[in-house]
């Protein structure tokens, strides 16, 4: 059992039904191929850094679960099938300590958490590119 | 940055032909360090952004002056925050 960390974009045109159904099948694979949900969380609509699949933005979600690799296979092979999912990655959680509460499959529901502000361009730091010969 | 050594040539026209002394560099100490950083997690899209250039590269170290253990792990939270579309892998035409 390891800790996992999937993160999905749903495409933009899925409304809020479609959101909720498209969560609780993903619970829904994560338990019935043996892994436990700790956490679902959702970002809204958000702008993407590039298109994928000429979308411009999408729904983010992330799925935090416990299980072993066969979780994960089918968990991947599910989404990949999916046309309503633009991208997603699965990743080990680091920052999971292992004993979070296992949530029941049925009544798991995304938590909404915006991040805390949209990086303003004044905000990044320019190091410039095109300086380059100067080093 | 290592320019500003204009004003100090300016200021004595004579040395014309020395070569322009070299300051010595302040040490740059590595951000992560300094807050004790064990993970760079990729959704946070700000402090990764923060050492990308505005093209969308990873900043090298020897201008941020991450360290090489916290460079690696700033490198792997970057290219996991490119695929899933938080910062753009090139952008090729900004301002």
């Amino acid at each position: 059992m390891r800790s996992y960390e999937c993160a999905v974009i749903v495409h933009p045109a899925v409304h809020e039904d479609g959101l909720r159904a498209s969560t609780a099948k993903y619970v829904e694979v994560i338990a019935k191929s043996g892994g436990e949900i700790t956490k679902v969380e959702t970002w809204g609509k958000r702008r993407l850094s590039y298109e994928i699949m000429k979308q411009p933005e999408g729904h983010y979600f992330f799925f935090r679960f416990r299980g072993a690799t066969s979780v994960v296979d089918e968990l991947g092979r599910q989404m990949r099938i999916d046309e309503n999912i633009l991208r997603h990655m699965i990743v080990r959680d680091e920052l999971a300590e292992g004993n979070e509460p296992a949530l029941e499959p049925a009544t798991v529901e995304a938590t909404m958490r915006q991040p805390e502000r949209e990086p303003h361009r004044e905000e990044v730091e320019h190091h410039g590119e095109g300086r380059r010969e100067r080093y | 940055m290592a320019r500003g050594g204009g004003r100090d040539t300016k200021r004595d026209p004579k040395k014309k032909g020395e070569k322009r002394e070299k300051r010595p560099m302040r040490k740059k100490k590595c951000k992560f360090c300094l807050d004790r950083v064990t993970y760079i997690d990729y959704k946070d899209e700000r402090r990764v952004r923060r050492f990308m250039t505005d093209r969308g590269k990873i900043t090298p170290r020897r201008i941020t002056g991450t360290c090489a253990k916290h460079q690696r792990m700033l490198a792997a939270a970057v290219k996991r925050a490119r695929l899933i579309a938080l910062v753009p892998y090139v952008r090729e035409y900004y301002r």
